[in-house]
């Protein structure tokens, strides 16, 4: 069996050290926005570089970073000491576990959440400081055992060494008590649920932000003593993971109550709940978000990040990404408009083929024999729009020999070049970084010496199993099932119902340059679907398309989204933006595809349906 | 009490004469009924069919009959729920005035909720018993080919089987396989763990049962390499715990370690004792929920025990 990568495990920054972080980091465009002096919400899907960013903040990395002329400004101007907190999915079940096995006993079961959620936020801060002693204050380290005193008392460990280490150990051994008292005291107070809570040790009386504060507050007294003191920048992952009470805890603290910290929190792109809070964005903090939505632009990052990926296969090779993809066949160019280009040849064939085009270039006052226009009106409303729309209509039919029009069995290739391959990365690193990675392998592998490009098959293949392996990912999550109409179904169903929608429209339907690409959550979607969107808008799979600048409302109504251009290229869709539709309407059609999924158990071919109501041309 | 050993038992012929307890599950596969029905010439105080509340379909009616004939009282219980079991157990052992007991749980058709339940009434429960003999009894099923996979819809730890720890390690998984088609895929995406490895059955009674679960892993199987996947012998517990026992040991030092046995029950048996034993170990359990398929499963006349020893 061979070993391969997957997207999931390639480039995830959260098995990585910050060293191991800083020695590939491509600076994106957003990165000046979170070091500087303010509080961030940073709203991201997995693999948008969320954990990298905060990793970069940290001394360890910004000490390891090779470009040492901005790591200079970053540690000079971010004015602050950046404290990273992690957490995992490992972590919020068992935090959930507990939680669950204390149902009977809520108030014991919150001192519980309360005491290891702290413990792990004081250990983090603990190695922060480790690392400042280690790296920004070596000379002050003779100062370490005061601190440690202070922690020691302050934190309410008993018994402990005066190190830094020894605090970690007993942080561990306290998370363990923990944990002994949620069984033991279940077992002991099972018919008296009162007394569970009574005589608890004196930690859980502890509340993180004020034993943070004092920590603080010892630690530039005694190791920064009389130089410039900086903020705390508390940098907590992947807040959707943390119990609710921290959430809330977290947002209203944002608002910066304490002049002291900052705070930089990393979350989904859509927020599950927002608990009541003045905090004003741009007035107390900004929001960052690391998606491909309408108003980003991303490929100048993504050309970065693909020349750096391609350096790391080989150091000598100095090939731009342009050269080694091609560009984009959906991409329009300079003359293209004019006779005799590609687009002038397709739009001829297709208006042969395509009765409704034919019609469309008709009102438009275009022959369909031969389509040009010298009006820049014309094309920029008509030929730039209708481009892609004719090459996917296109490159999906075919004619037989004896004359009729048929859908292919598989269309000609579109995605391929430098454009669609940023694109359908949906400028998400991690993705890119295995669609690059991936395409630097096959070519090593069946590179021509003289050829400077990679075929098109090769990228067309790629990308294919990009998308094959994202769905198969998708189709893996747990808590995306829901019943509607009497059908259970995952997300994956619904994300597959939404693309075959779209594709219908545009193969299917009468030609229009502006045709339903995206959708809106409407009011009449059903709880149930709307439950599965969460995992699916985490992952990726869906991208909300126009958030507003200061809008973070929680939940999705109201919201549009496109399906991930990964996605798109499953059902050999445009990667543009077009028009909405409410959800609730592109739905309809679940129960069928469930249902035909269960009966023939895969997902049921469309395209072999489609091919079946032929069009009339000849 | 505390797990002091776990010992496999080859013959069940060897097992005693005489329990206090015997529980079993009346379920919806022909072979739930199989080894109650061959210890029916053993003495016993008490036996309890725990009967689903859900899916009272195929073999259902008919081991619940077989199960009134035999004497065994028939409980409802959830089977996402080990409550049932638990209040069981407790029920008996409240009024238990011998020193030591010997119980029998027939886990052939139970769900991990219920035998993992179990594992954790002995482990942490206080009545006056200085030592239970547990007898785990499993009776292997002849091959039937796995359905259209159904998405995951529950991963999560095992009740009484997850820990708290800091997560300043990273994850480790260790992952039981099973025959329908990637389910570990899912859990893998889920978690993320810095290491995966990755146990199979072979030999299993059916080679096809073997070809089955490499077949319907394979994209798992090739993200994580053949370096880190091992076949493990269905009937011999001993070998297999030994050497997951030194994966777990090793790896506890830099990583949590999650077990995930989706497989054959002995595999989620030997996991649990493990947790039972070592408790750094979390065991999660995955599935698909309300949604899963159901396979009437008969029995292919082999019995798996396995004896555990709990002591005050």
């Amino acid at each position: 069996m061979k070993n391969t990568r997957s997207p999931y495990d390639l480039f995830n920054a959260k098995l990585l050290t910050p060293e191991q972080v800083a020695a590939t980091f491509v600076i994106p465009d957003d990165f000046d926005d979170l070091w500087k002096p303010n509080s961030v919400l940073l709203m991201g899907p997995r693999g948008s570089g969320k954990t990298t960013l905060l990793k970069m903040l940290t001394v360890p990395a910004l000490r390891a970073w090779k470009n040492r002329k901005k790591a200079r400004i970053v540690m000079d101007e971010m004015a602050s000491y950046a404290v990273y907190v992690p957490t995992d999915i490992h972590w919020y079940r068992q935090l959930l576990h507990s939680k669950n096995s204390l149902v009977d006993f809520p108030q014991f079961r919150d001192r519980v959440s309360e005491a290891a959620v702290t413990s792990h936020i004081l250990n983090s801060l603990r190695a922060t400081m480790a690392d400042l002693i280690r790296w920004e204050f070596p000379s002050n380290s003779n100062s370490q055992t005061e601190l440690c005193e202070v922690l020691i008392k302050e934190w309410r460990l008993t018994e402990t060494i005066p190190v830094l280490s020894a605090i970690e150990e007993a942080l561990v051994s306290r998370i363990h008590d923990i944990e002994t008292h949620c069984k033991e005291r279940v077992r002991r107070y099972s018919t008296d649920k009162e007394m569970v809570a009574s005589d608890l040790p004196n930690y859980y009386d502890l509340d993180y932000f004020s034993a943070v504060r004092v920590a603080c507050t010892a630690f530039d007294h005694l190791i920064i003593k009389n130089g410039a003191t900086r903020k705390w920048a508390l940098c907590f992952d992947e807040l959707e993971y943390a119990p609710s009470w921290l959430q809330d805890r977290l947002l209203k603290e944002i608002k910066g109550s304490d002049e002291r910290f900052l705070f930089k929190l990393t979350t989904t792109p859509i927020l599950a709940s927002l608990a009541e809070t003045e905090a004003e964005i741009t007035h107390d903090f900004t929001v960052i978000r690391l998606w491909a939505h309408e108003k980003k632009k991303y490929r100048s990052f993504c050309a970065r990040l693909t020349e750096s990926v391609i350096k790391q296969w080989d150091e000598h090779d100095t090939k731009k990404a342009s050269d080694l993809f091609g560009r984009s066949p959906l991409e329009m160019e300079n003359n293209e408009y004019q006779r005799g280009s590609e687009l002038h040849k397709s739009m001829i064939a297709l208006a042969k083929i395509d009765r409704s085009f034919r019609q469309f270039l008709e009102r438009h006052q275009l022959s369909p024999t031969d389509p040009t226009s010298q009006d820049p009106q014309v094309l920029h409303n008509i030929f730039r729009k209708a481009k892609p729309i004719v090459m996917h209509r296109l490159a999906h039919k075919k004619v037989t020999m004896k004359g009729k029009v048929m859908y292919r069995g598989k269309p000609l290739p579109m995605y391929h070049g430098v454009e669609a391959i940023y694109d359908i990365s949906d400028g998400n690193p991690r993705r890119l970084i295995w669609i690059i990675s991936e395409l630097m392998r096959r070519t090593q592998a069946n590179k021509s010496p003289k050829s400077r490009m990679i075929p098109v098959r090769i990228q067309s293949e790629t990308l294919m199993q990009a998308a094959m392996e994202f769905m198969v990912s998708i189709q893996a999550l747990p808590d995306s099932v829901g019943e509607y109409r009497g059908k259970k179904f995952h997300v994956s169903d619904v994300l597959e119902t939404i693309g075959e929608y779209f594709q219908e429209g545009l193969l299917t339907g009468p030609f229009t340059i502006d045709p339903i690409g995206t959708f809106v959550v409407d009011i009449s979607t059903p709880k149930a679907i709307l439950d599965t969107l969460w995992q699916a808008v985490y992952r990726g799979a869906i991208v909300f398309v126009d958030p507003k600048a200061s809008d973070i409302t929680p939940g999705f109504v109201n919201k549009r989204f496109r399906l991930s251009y990964l996605l798109a290229v499953r059902h050999s869709l445009p990667l543009r933006l077009y028009s909405e539709v409410a959800l609730s309407k592109c739905i309809v059609a679940l129960p069928h595809f469930v249902e035909q999924r269960k009966r023939i158990g895969r997902k049921p071919n469309f395209q072999k349906e489609l091919q079946e109501s032929l069009f009339e041309e000849s | 009490m505390q797990l002091q050993h776990a010992t496999p038992i080859l013959d069940i012929n060897q097992l005693p004469r005489e329990f206090d307890l015997v529980i079993a599950a009346s379920g919806f596969e022909k072979r739930a009924s199989y080894i109650p029905q061959l210890l029916s010439g053993v003495e016993r105080r008490k036996g309890i069919a725990l009967g689903f509340m859900d899916r009272a379909i195929l073999s259902r009616r008919r081991n619940d009959k077989i199960f009134g004939k035999l004497d065994y009282e028939l409980v409802p219980a959830d089977g996402n729920s080990g409550e049932s079991m638990e209040i069981v157990l407790y029920q008996f052992f409240k009024g238990f005035d011998r020193k030591r007991a010997a119980v029998l749980i027939d886990y052939t058709s139970m769900t991990r909720n219920w035998y993992a339940s179990a594992l954790n009434f002995f482990r942490h429960s206080a009545f006056a018993c200085d030592q239970v003999d547990l007898y785990m009894t499993y009776a292997p099923s002849k091959y039937s080919p796995p359905q259209p996979p159904v998405p995951n819809s529950v991963m999560e730890p095992i009740a009484g089987f997850g820990r708290l720890e800091l997560p300043n390690r990273k994850s480790a998984l260790v992952v039981g396989l099973g025959y329908e088609q990637e389910r570990a895929l899912g859990l893998l995406e889920y978690v993320e763990p810095a290491k995966t490895f990755a146990y199979y059955t072979d030999p299993a009674y059916d080679k096809r049962f073997v070809k089955t679960v490499l077949r319907n892993n394979r994209y798992f199987l090739n993200k994580i390499g053949i370096e880190n996947t091992f076949a493990h012998p269905l009937g011999d517990l001993r070998t297999t715990e030994s050497h997951l026992s030194s994966l777990c040991h090793g790896l506890r030092r830099e990583y949590r370690v999650i077990l995930a046995p989706l497989g054959p029950k002995p595999f989620v048996l030997l996991c649990l004792l493990m947790a039972t034993k070592y408790p750094f170990l979390d065991v999660w359990r995955v599935s698909a929920g309300e949604r899963s398929n159901t396979y009437d499963r008969a029995h292919i006349g082999e019995v798996l025990t396995c004896a555990a020893t709990f002591t005050r």
